[in-house]
């Protein structure tokens, strides 16, 4: 049974710390890409 | 008394378990978290479509009310799946016929009452809007679609030089003929995979941040901008004129090669619309303040020129008097070229219902 919550924890690990990976690597090519947004100048 | 089961687990054990797994590395950890993260952009190419946009609020992905690409990308999804035999009214231009036409659900209110059939308005207003983005937007104008397209002209459009590159980056709508434009000024087009989030990946990764914090604060709100407080005041005497008099200059240096170039773009989108739909197009001049039109010199008489030798011979309206037309004033004025009192936005309404009524009685009798 504790094999259960081991597997558990290790399972909520992976999401928590592959979703703040997806998010870094966004991070990442946005800084790599000068990703921006355009600000209007008014006419 | 009976015996302890030897097969139950303590709490504190299944606890231990539990935070043995969540914070030490593993094997299952070091491969199942990039993984995760792989699932998790083939989830968001998945949801972050076109499509999906129309869907939700735009204002989710706004940094300010001119910030709204997010908006007519929206908004030209919409078009593309009205039903072409229904009239309709689309108005594609910048922040200056966006206030202008500040009420678009109240124009269509007024239109289909006096037409007696539903009557859609279409605004597809983006601020700073030149002529390229407005050659991607018609693209989502069905094939066959009835009615009127306005099309905003003005002076700023036509003389201004435009980085076409600049649009991808700024406005995610695919667009064939924005791509086809793209190569006949001799650039390459952006590169494309056919999958939308990663075509136009920098504009929505440039938003995370700010969509998150949207989704504790709320979305930027949509609604038109109105006089501001306190109301920002239009030009009135020469020093108000100065700065604007030096934009306009340095905005016309170079008219004589972006000008021509521009208009043979308007010219080719012109062309695209009458053969691809049954729009009666209008190009409509957003009345700038009197005082500013001497400011562009000859390039804004070369301009006027262009634009009504344009308009015979593509079969097109050029409204270019809205002005005296509608009885503005430089108080309905913030600067020289948004209108932002409701007594100038109630003009250009009624004139709008009164011009567009005939057109669009004449649309009707055109369909079979």
């Amino acid at each position: 049974m504790t094999r259960f919550f081991r597997v558990l924890g290790v399972a909520i690990q992976i999401l928590v710390l592959g979703q703040l990976l997806f998010l870094a690597l966004l991070k990442w090519y946005g800084v790599e890409a000068g990703a921006r947004i355009f600000r209007y100048a008014g006419y | 008394m009976p015996e302890p089961r030897a097969d139950t687990p303590s709490v504190r054990a299944a606890a231990a378990a539990f935070w043995s797994g969540l914070t030490r590395p593993s094997l299952a950890g070091a491969i199942g978290t990039p993984l995760v993260a792989l699932a998790c952009f083939v989830i968001a190419c998945m949801l972050v479509t076109p499509e999906r946009l129309a869907e939700v609020d735009p204002g989710y992905l706004m940094e300010n009310r001119d910030d709204d690409a997010a908006m007519v990308v929206a908004e030209a999804v919409a078009v593309r799946r009205g039903n072409p035999d229904e009239p309709m009214i689309a108005l594609i231009g910048p922040s200056g016929l966006r206030d202008a036409v500040a009420r678009p659900e109240e124009l269509s209110r007024r239109l289909s009452e006096r037409a007696g059939r539903p009557v859609r308005v279409h605004p597809l207003f983006s601020a700073g809007q030149t002529w390229w983005e407005a050659v991607a937007i018609a693209d989502y104008l069905p094939p066959d679609a009835t009615g009127v397209l306005i099309l905003n002209v003005s002076p700023v459009q036509a003389i201004r030089a435009s980085d076409p590159l600049h649009i991808h980056q700024a406005m995610p709508l695919p667009s064939e003929s924005y791509r086809d434009e793209v190569r006949r000024a001799g650039l390459q087009p952006p590169s494309r995979t056919g999958i939308y989030l990663i075509d136009y990946l920098n504009f929505y990764v440039a938003r995370v941040p700010m969509v998150g914090m949207h989704l504790l604060e709320g979305p930027t709100s949509t609604d038109t901008p109105g006089p501001g407080r306190p109301k920002p005041m239009a030009p009135v005497t020469d020093a108000d004129w100065e700065p604007w008099r030096k934009l306009y200059e340095q905005l016309t240096a170079g008219y004589e090669t972006t000008l021509p170039d521009n208009v043979a773009r308007l010219d080719r989108l012109i062309e695209r619309i009458n053969s691809r739909t049954r729009l009666t197009v209008v190009l409509w001049e957003c009345p700038l303040l009197p005082k500013a039109d001497p400011l562009f010199g000859q390039a804004g008489a070369v301009y006027h020129e262009s634009i009504e030798r344009l308009a015979s011979e593509r079969g097109a309206f050029y409204w270019h008097d809205t002005f005296t037309a509608a009885g503005l004033d430089v108080q309905d004025y913030v600067d020289p070229a948004h209108i932002r009192t409701p007594h100038g936005r109630e003009a250009i309404m009624q004139l709008l219902v009164e011009r567009l009524g005939p057109l669009l009685a004449e649309s009707a009798e055109e369909l079979p």
